[in-house]
C-alpha cells in the first residue's frame, strides 16, 4: 500500500512539474496548453539521447523551450487574428500535441526510453523507495517555491496576474500582455521538457505518452478549481496517487484508465467548468 | 385563470433581490410593473418564467402551483417573456430570430426535418406566413433579411415582442420593452400591447415610463426594495402618497 | 436546398466517374478512405456546425459502431446488414447519453470530455479480452455482397456519403437546424421560447454519432479486420481538421475537406508522419482560415425565408 502511494507520489510530482505551467497558462492566457505532454516526450526523449545527465537535461530544456516558443507564436498570432475564446488556442495545442508525438516518434523511433539513476532502492521503515521520488519532489518543491515568490512579490508576478484579471487594464498599465503569455508558453515548454527528463529517470517514457501527460495534467489543474500553482501541485500528487493505486488494485489492466475516468468523472458532474454559464437573464 | 406569484423572496449571495414580492395577472387585462432600479421587478419576472429559483414564495400558472417546472417547460405552458437587455442570435436573420418561437407549435423535430415529411414542409409554409405578419404588425418587415447583429437595440425590443406573441402564449411578460422607442415606435407597441390584451392574453409590462403606464395598463403593481409596495389602478396608484414619495416623485 | 444539390451530384457524380474510368486498386482504395474520412467530417459538421458541438472523439463512435457490427457478425453470425444497424444505433445511442450529461458545459469542457471519452473506449478496446481481440483486434469480419469487391464499396461508400450530405442539407435548412443552432448559441432564449435546449442539441449529436457509426461499420466490414488503432485519436483530429478546412456550415464542406487532406496525404513520404500532418493541418485550419472556426457566418437562412427575399 505505501509502496503504491510512494510510487504514486514520484508520477504525480512529475505531473505537478507540468500542471503548474498549465495552470500559469491560464492564469495568463486564459486557455489551456494541451501540448503539455508533448513537450515533456520531446524533451525526456531528447535527454535519453545524450551520453551524459547535463548535456541531456540541458538538450531537453533547449527543445523544450523550442517547443515552447513555437506554441507562443502560434497564440499571440491567433490572439491578433481576434480569437477571444479559450477554444481555438486550446484546439490548436491539440494539432501542436499530436504533431509533437508522431515527430518524437520519426526523430527518436519507437523504443521506450528509461534510464533509471538508482539501481537499488532504499529501505525506509520496512519501505522499499525509490530514491528518485525525493529528487523528483525536490524539483516541483523548488520550481513552485519559485514561481510563488515571482507571483507575489515581484513587477513581473504583479503584471501576470493583473494580465490575468483583465488583458485590456495590463496593457494600458504599459505591460507588454503578449510578452507575458509568450514567456508563460516558454517556460510550460521548459517544465514539460524536465518532467520529461525526470519521467525517463522515474518510469521511463516512449512517443505514444504525450496524450495521457496532457490529459493527467488537465486533471490536476481542474481537480481543485484551477486557482493556481499550489492547487495544480495537490491535484498532480492527487492524481498520481490515484493512477498508482488504480493499477495496483483495481481489476487487471484498467490501471491506466483510472485517472482518465477520474477527470472525465470530474468533468462530466459539471462541479469545474473553465467559463461561467450560470448567465444571468 | 391567472399567473400569480404571491409572497416571493430571493436572495442573491447577500443582495436580497425581493423580499415578499407578489404581483398578479389576470388574462385580458395588462398588469403594470413598476418600481425604482434594483427593486426585483426583472428577477420577479425571472421567478414567474422559472428562470430563478424561489427561495421562498409560490407561482402559480391557472391555480398550479409551478414550482420545479424549468423555464422551457413553462413557455411550453405558454408564458413567453422578452429580456431587458435583448436576445438575439446575431449571425441569423431578424426572420429566422423571430420563427424560432414557432418550435412550440410546431411539432416536426430531427426525424421529420431529416425526412423532409409533408408535415415538415407545411409547418415551414406556416412560419413563413406568422412570421410575416407578426413583422407588419411590429414595422419589421423592411428588416427580416438583415442579421441580428445589424439592427439596433430599439428595434431589437420590438423584435422581442414579435418573437413573444408568436409563442402564441396565454401570458406574456415584457420587461422594458418601450426603453429607447420614439413616438411612431411608442404608440405601435402601445397599441400592440393593447391588442394582445383585447385578444385574452395577460400582460405583465415592466417599464419606467409612468405615462406609458397609465396609458395601457389596468392595473399597477409597485415593488420597492424587493417589496410589494401597493398594487391598484393607474389612477389610485398615481395619488398614492408612498409611492409618490419613494418613486414617483416629480413624474406623477 | 437546391442551390447545394447540384454541386453536389456533380462532384460526387464526377469523383465516382474519375474512379471507375481508371480503377486500378491503388485509385479505388484511396477513394473508400477518402469516402469512410468524408463521413466522419460530416458527422462533425452536423454536430460542430449545426449543435455546437466540438466533439474530439468521433472515431470513438465509429470504434464502437465498428466493434458491434464486428463482434456480432463474427461472434454470433448476425447478418452483416443488421450489424449495420446495431453499428449506427450502439453510436447514436452512446451519443445521446454523452451528449446528455455534457452539453451543459462549456465548449472547452466539452470538447475536453469527448477527447476523454475517445481515451476510454480506446482503453475499453484494447482491454476488453476475448470480446474484442484486445490490442490485435478482430480478423476476418465478413464483407456482404457490395463490399467484396473494391468497385462495389467504392460505390457503397460514396452513395452514403451523398445520402448523408442530403440529410446534412435537410437539417441546415430546416425549421429544426434554425432552432438547433439558436440553441447552441443562446440556450437562455431558446429556452424562454419552450425548446428543451439539452434534448435538442442531443438528438442532433446522436445523429452525428450514427453517422460516424456507419463510418465504422463500413470501415470495418470494408477492410475485413479492425484494431483499436484503426479509428484513432488521430482520425478524430483528422476528422475536425477536415470539417473545419472545408467548411463545418455547409453540407458538403466536410466532403470538400476530406478529398484535399486525403488526397494531400497520399502524397506523403511515410504513415508514420500521419500525425505531423494531422497536427499541422488542425493548427493551419485554425490558424490561416480564423473565419472557418472563428467567425464563418453560422446561419443558413431557412430555405423559405431566403426564397422570399430573392422573388
Ligand atoms: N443573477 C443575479 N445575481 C446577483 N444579483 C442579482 C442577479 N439578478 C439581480 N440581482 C440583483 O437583485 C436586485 C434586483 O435586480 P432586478 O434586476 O430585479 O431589478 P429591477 O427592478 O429589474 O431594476 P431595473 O429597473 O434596473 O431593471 C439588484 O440589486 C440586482 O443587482
Ligand atoms: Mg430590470
Amino acid at each position: 500500500m505505501i509502496e503504491f502511494v510512494v510510487q504514486g507520489l514520484a508520477l504525480g510530482a512529475l505531473y505537478a512539474l507540468i500542471a503548474i505551467p498549465l495552470s500559469l497558462v491560464w492564469l495568463t492566457a486564459h486557455t489551456l496548453d494541451l501540448a503539455i505532454g508533448g513537450y515533456a516526450v520531446m524533451g525526456g526523449m531528447a535527454f535519453a539521447t545524450a551520453s551524459d545527465r547535463s548535456t541531456g537535461l540541458a538538450l531537453a530544456l533547449g527543445v523544450g523551450a523550442l517547443c515552447g516558443l513555437v506554441s507562443a507564436a502560434l497564440f499571440v498570432t491567433l490572439r491578433r487574428l481576434g480569437a477571444t475564446d479559450p477554444m481555438a488556442p486550446g484546439l490548436v495545442s491539440v494539432g501542436v500535441l499530436i504533431a509533437l508525438g508522431s515527430l518524437a516518434q520519426a526523430i527518436f523511433g519507437i523504443d521506450p526510453a528509461f534510464q533509471a539513476n538508482f539501481e537499488v532502492p532504499i529501505e525506509i521503515g520496512g519501505v522499499r523507495i525509490n530514491p528518485q521520488v525525493f529528487l523528483n519532489f525536490a524539483a516541483v518543491a523548488v520550481i513552485l517555491g519559485l514561481i510563488v515568490v515571482v507571483l507575489r512579490y515581484t513587477g513581473l508576478g504583479r503584471a501576470m496576474r493583473a494580465s490575468a484579471a483583465s488583458p485590456a487594464d495590463a496593457s494600458l498599465v504599459g505591460i507588454g500582455v503578449s510578452r507575458l503569455q509568450s514567456l508563460v508558453f516558454v517556460l510550460g515548454g521548459m517544465l514539460g521538457a524536465l518532467a520529461g527528463a525526470l519521467l525517463v529517470m522515474t518510469s521511463g517514457l516512449s512517443f505514444e505518452f504525450g496524450l495521457g501527460l496532457t490529459l493527467s495534467a488537465i486533471g490536476a489543474v481542474i481537480l481543485f478549481g484551477l486557482r493556481g500553482p499550489v492547487t495544480a501541485v495537490l491535484g498532480g500528487l492527487t492524481i498520481g496517487v490515484v493512477e498508482a493505486l488504480g493499477s495496483g488494485y483495481a481489476p487487471a489492466g484498467i490501471g491506466p484508465a483510472v485517472p482518465v475516468l477520474f477527470v472525465f468523472i470530474v468533468l462530466a458532474s459539471g462541479v469545474f467548468d473553465f467559463d461561467d454559464r450560470t448567465v444571468r437573464p | 385563470m391567472s399567473l400569480t406569484a404571491t409572497d416571493i423572496h430571493v436572495a442573491f449571495g447577500g443582495v436580497q433581490a425581493l423580499d415578499g414580492a407578489s404581483v398578479h395577472v389576470e388574462p385580458g387585462e395588462v398588469t403594470g410593473l413598476i418600481g425604482p432600479n434594483g427593486a426585483g421587478k426583472s428577477t420577479l419576472v425571472n421567478c414567474l418564467t422559472g428562470f430563478v429559483a424561489i427561495d421562498r414564495g409560490t407561482v402559480w400558472i391557472d391555480g398550479i402551483a409551478a414550482e420545479g417546472s424549468s423555464a422551457h417547460r413553462r413557455a411550453r405552458r405558454g408564458i413567453a417573456r422578452t429580456f431587458q437587455t435583448p436576445r438575439i442570435d446575431p449571425d441569423a436573420s431578424v426572420a429566422d430570430n423571430i420563427a424560432m418561437a414557432r418550435h412550440r407549435l410546431n411539432r416536426t423535430r430531427l426525424p421529420g426535418s431529416v425526412l423532409r415529411t409533408p408535415r415538415c414542409r407545411r409547418e415551414e409554409r406556416g412560419d413563413v406566413t406568422a412570421v410575416h405578419e407578426a413583422a407588419e404588425r411590429f414595422g419589421l418587415t423592411d428588416v427580416l433579411q438583415r442579421r441580428g447583429s445589424e439592427i439596433p437595440v430599439w428595434q431589437l425590443r420590438l423584435v422581442e415582442v414579435a418573437r413573444a406573441t408568436l409563442l402564441e402564449p396565454r401570458y406574456v411578460m415584457l420587461d422594458e420593452p418601450a426603453a429607447g422607442l420614439g413616438g411612431a415606435e411608442l404608440e405601435l407597441l402601445g397599441s400592440s400591447i393593447r391588442g394582445l390584451a383585447a385578444h385574452g392574453l395577460g400582460v405583465l409590462l415592466i417599464e419606467h415610463n409612468f405615462a406609458f403606464v397609465r396609458q395601457h395598463a389596468d392595473t399597477v403593481t409597485v415593488l420597492d426594495r424587493g417589496r410589494l409596495l401597493a398594487t391598484g389602478t393607474p389612477q389610485a396608484i398615481a395619488g398614492n402618497r408612498a409611492v409618490v414619495d419613494s418613486y414617483l416623485g416629480a413624474t406623477a | 436546398m437546391k442551390s447545394l444539390l447540384w454541386p453536389t451530384v456533380v462532384l460526387v457524380g464526377a469523383g465516382l466517374a474519375l474512379v471507375l474510368i481508371q480503377s486500378d486498386p491503388s485509385s479505388l482504395e484511396l477513394s473508400r478512405v477518402a469516402g469512410i474520412y468524408a463521413l466522419l467530417a460530416l458527422s462533425v459538421g452536423i454536430s460542430y456546425g449545426q449543435a455546437g458541438i466540438l466533439s474530439l472523439g468521433q472515431a470513438a463512435f465509429a470504434s464502437v459502431g465498428a466493434y458491434g457490427s464486428a463482434i456480432v457478425t463474427t461472434r454470433y453470425e448476425w447478418n452483416p446488414w443488421a450489424g449495420m444497424v446495431l453499428a449506427m444505433a450502439l453510436a447514436a445511442g452512446l451519443a445521446y447519453v454523452l451528449a446528455r450529461l455534457l452539453v451543459r458545459l462549456s465548449a472547452l469542457a466539452l470538447a475536453l470530455a469527448t477527447l476523454l471519452f475517445g481515451e476510454l473506449v480506446h482503453f475499453a478496446l484494447t482491454r476488453g479480452g476475448d470480446l474484442t481481440g484486445g490490442y490485435i483486434g478482430l480478423p476476418g469480419i465478413e464483407a456482404p455482397a457490395p463490399l467484396d469487391s473494391r468497385e462495389g464499396t467504392h460505390l457503397v461508400v460514396w452513395a452514403v456519403v451523398a445520402l448523408v450530405v442530403l440529410i446534412a442539407t435537410n437539417i441546415s435548412t430546416s425549421a429544426e437546424g434554425r432552432t438547433v443552432r439558436g440553441a447552441a448559441s443562446d440556450p437562455v432564449l431558446a429556452g424562454s421560447l419552450g425548446v428543451a435546449v439539452p434534448v435538442r442539441l442531443s438528438a442532433v449529436f446522436a445523429l452525428s454519432g450514427a453517422v460516424a457509426g456507419l463510418a465504422g461499420f463500413l470501415f470495418a466490414h470494408s477492410s475485413g479486420y479492425l484494431a483499436p488503432e484503426s479509428l484513432s485519436i488521430e482520425m478524430s483530429i483528422a476528422a475536425l481538421a477536415m470539417a473545419v478546412i472545408g467548411g463545418r456550415y455547409s453540407p458538403v464542406g466536410p466532403v470538400v475537406g476530406a478529398l484535399v487532406v486525403v488526397l494531400a496525404l497520399d502524397l506523403l513520404p511515410s504513415e508514420d508522419l500521419a500525425g505531423l500532418f494531422y497536427g499541422l493541418l488542425i493548427i493551419a485550419a485554425i490558424v490561416l482560415l480564423p473565419r472557418g472556426l472563428l467567425g464563418i457566418r453560422r446561419s443558413t437562412p431557412v430555405s423559405p425565408f431566403r426564397k422570399k427575399a430573392s422573388a
